[in-house]
C-alpha cells in the first residue's frame, strides 16, 4: 500500500509542481496588481466610480484606501482568496489523479499485480489527500513568508484555522467528486475537471466572498471544530462507497 | 488450472463472448486463436478478474476470477496486448515496485533481464516496441507463476528474443505451469502449444490437440469458411 502511494504521488508529480507554480504566480500577481491599484483608493473620482458601479460603502473604500499593497494581498490571500484557490487546485489535482487512474495503461498495470479494487481507489484518494494537503501548507508558508508577518501570536491561529478549515473543506468537496467520478464517470469527461474549475473560479471572483466560504465547507466555514470531526468523516465515507461501487465495475481495460 | 464454463459476456454493440468452454491444465500450453474483434481479449479480461461474466464460470485453481481478482494475481503472470507501464519510470524502478507488492527477490528478475538484454536503466516509455515488449515478459515471469495468460507475446520481437521466448514458454510447461496464449502467429504456436483453441464471433469453435491438427493454418481457414 505504502509502495503504491509512493508510486502515485512520484507519478503526479508535475501536476503537483504545476500547483505549487500556480501558488507563487497568483501570489506575483495579486502582490503588482495591488501595488498598482492601491494609489487609485486615493482618487476621488475612482471612490466615486466604485460607489456606482460596485455599491461599496464609504467605510469599505476608506478601509481600503489606508492600505498598501502587501495588506491588500494579506488580507485577500489569507482571509478569501486562499480556501478558493485551495478548492480551485484541489479540483485540478483530482481530475489528473482520476484521468490518470482511470487510463487504461495506469489501471492495467497495476491491476495486473495483486492489488485489489480496494487498495487501488485507497491509495489514489490518500495520495491526492496528501498532494492536496502539502499544496495548503506550501501555499501557507509561501504566503507567511512573503508577507513577513511579524505579530504571529495575534495571526498564527486566525491563519491556522483558515488553514485548517479550508484544506479539510477542498478534501472533502474533492473526495465527493473523486467518489462519483470514480462510481459513474470515469475518465471520459475530462473536460468536466477542466470546465469546473473555470466557472468557479469565475463564479467566486464577481460574487461576495463571504457566503461561499460557507458554501465551500460542508459544515459552515464559522465552527471549526465540526469542520474537523466532520470533514474527516464524509472523507472516510466517500471513500468508502466509492470502493464500495468501483468493485463492481467492468473494467474493459 | 484454469478453467472456463459457459461464459457468456457481451456488450452493449452486442459482440463478445458467447458460451465459451475450455480449460488449461497444469503443464500445458493452450495456444488461443482467432482473428481481432473474435472475443479474445474479453475472455482474457474475464480470465484476469476485470469483468464479470452475464452467465457462466470463469475460476483458476477453483477460485472465481472476479471475486478472487487479486488473490489469483499472484500466480498469475500476464502480459497485455497493449503493453501499459507507469509513467517516468525506469525498468529497473518498475522491476523493484513489482517485486515488493509481489514479495518476491530480484534474482530471477535479474536473471531474465541478462537473458532478454534489457536495459534497465532507460525510461521505459523512451524504449522502443521490442524493448518494451522484453520488459512486459520480464514483469510476467519474475515471479515465477503458476498460471501464465500472454496476449500476442512476441509482438515486436527480434527472431533471436523470439527464440528466446519460446524456449521460456517450454521450460515453464516442463516444469508444470499452465499458459494460454493468444497469437496470431501459427509457428509460435506449433512450437510450444499441446491444444489450440479457435474462437469466432465469441464462440468457440474448435478446441484440439495440436497432434490431432495436420495442418495449423488450414484448420483454421476452414473454421473462418476461407
Amino acid at each position: 500500500m505504502f509502495n503504491l502511494i509512493k508510486l502515485q504521488i512520484l507519478k503526479n508529480k508535475k501536476i503537483l509542481l504545476g500547483c505549487m507554480a500556480f501558488i507563487v504566480f497568483y501570489l506575483f500577481t495579486m502582490i503588482m496588481t495591488a501595488e498598482l491599484t492601491a494609489p487609485m483608493f486615493e482618487n476621488e473620482n475612482f471612490q466615486n466610480m466604485l460607489k456606482e458601479m460596485f455599491g461599496m460603502t464609504d467605510a469599505e473604500i476608506a478601509s481600503m484606501s489606508g492600505m498598501n499593497g502587501y495588506d491588500m494581498v494579506e488580507t485577500g490571500f489569507f482571509h478569501q482568496y486562499y480556501p478558493i484557490i485551495l478548492l480551485v487546485l484541489s479540483i485540478i489535482l483530482i481530475g489528473k489523479y482520476i484521468t490518470k487512474a482511470f487510463e487504461t495503461t495506469t489501471m492495467s498495470c497495476y491491476l495486473c499485480l495483486p492489488i485489489s479494487r480496494r487498495k487501488y481507489v485507497a491509495s489514489t484518494a490518500v495520495s491526492l489527500g496528501l498532494s492536496v494537503l502539502f499544496c495548503g501548507i506550501v501555499a501557507y508558508l509561501i504566503g507567511l513568508l512573503t508577507f513577513n508577518i511579524v505579530d504571529m501570536d495575534v495571526n498564527f491561529w486566525a491563519f491556522s484555522q483558515t488553514v485548517l478549515i479550508s484544506t479539510l473543506s477542498s478534501l472533502a468537496v474533492a473526495y465527493i467528486s473523486m467518489c462519483l467520478a470514480f462510481s459513474f464517470i470515469g475518465g471520459k469527461y475530462r473536460s468536466f475537471y477542466i470546465v469546473v474549475p473555470i466557472i468557479l473560479f469565475f463564479v467566486f471572483m464577481f460574487k461576495d466572498i463571504s457566503p461561499i466560504l460557507s458554501y465551500l465547507s460542508p459544515f459552515g466555514w464559522e465552527n471549526i471544530y465540526l469542520n474537523v470531526i466532520g470533514c474527516p468523516i464524509l472523507i472516510a465515507a466517500s471513500i468508502y462507497l466509492s470502493i464500495k461501487l468501483f468493485k463492481r465495475r467492468n473494467l474493459s481495460l | 488450472m484454469v478453467n472456463i464454463k459457459g461464459l457468456t459476456f457481451t456488450y452493449p454493440n452486442g459482440k463478445g463472448v458467447k458460451n465459451a468452454s475450455f480449460e488449461v491444465n497444469k503443464g500445458e500450453v493452450v495456444g488461443f486463436l482467432g482473428p481481432n474483434g473474435a472475443g479474445k481479449t474479453t475472455t482474457i479480461r474475464c480470465i484476469l478478474g476485470f469483468m464479470k461474466g452475464n452467465s457462466g464460470t470463469c475460476k483458476i485453481d477453483g477460485k472465481e476470477c472476479f471475486e478472487n481478482a487479486e488473490e489469483n494475481m499472484k500466480d498469475i503472470g500476464f502480459i497485455a496486448g497493449e503493453i501499459a507501464f507507469p509513467e517516468n519510470m525506469r525498468a529497473k524502478e518498475y522491476f523493484e515496485f513489482i517485486s515488493k507488492i509481489r514479495g518476491c527477490d530480484m534474482r530471477r528478475c535479474d536473471e531474465l533481464c541478462k537473458m532478454f538484454e534489457v536495459d534497465t536503466k532507460q525510461i521505459i516509455q523512451k524504449l522502443s516496441k521490442g524493448n518494451k515488449q522484453k520488459v512486459a515478459l520480464v514483469s510476467a515471469f519474475m515471479h515465477d507463476p503458476k498460471v501464465l495468460i500472454l496476449d500476442e507475446p512476441s509482438s515486436g520481437l527480434d527472431l533471436l528474443m523470439q527464440h528466446k521466448f519460446l524456449g521460456l514458454v517450454n521450460k515453464a510447461k516442463a516444469e508444470g505451469k499452465s499458459v494460454l496464449m493468444s497469437t496470431h502467429n501459427f509457428n509460435e504456436v506449433e512450437r510450444t502449444c499441446d491444444r489450440v483453441v479457435i474462437i469466432k464471433d465469441g464462440e468457440i469453435r474448435a478446441d484440439k490437440k495440436l497432434t490431432d491438427i495436420k495442418n495449423l493454418e488450414k484448420t483454421f481457414l476452414e473454421v473462418y469458411d476461407v
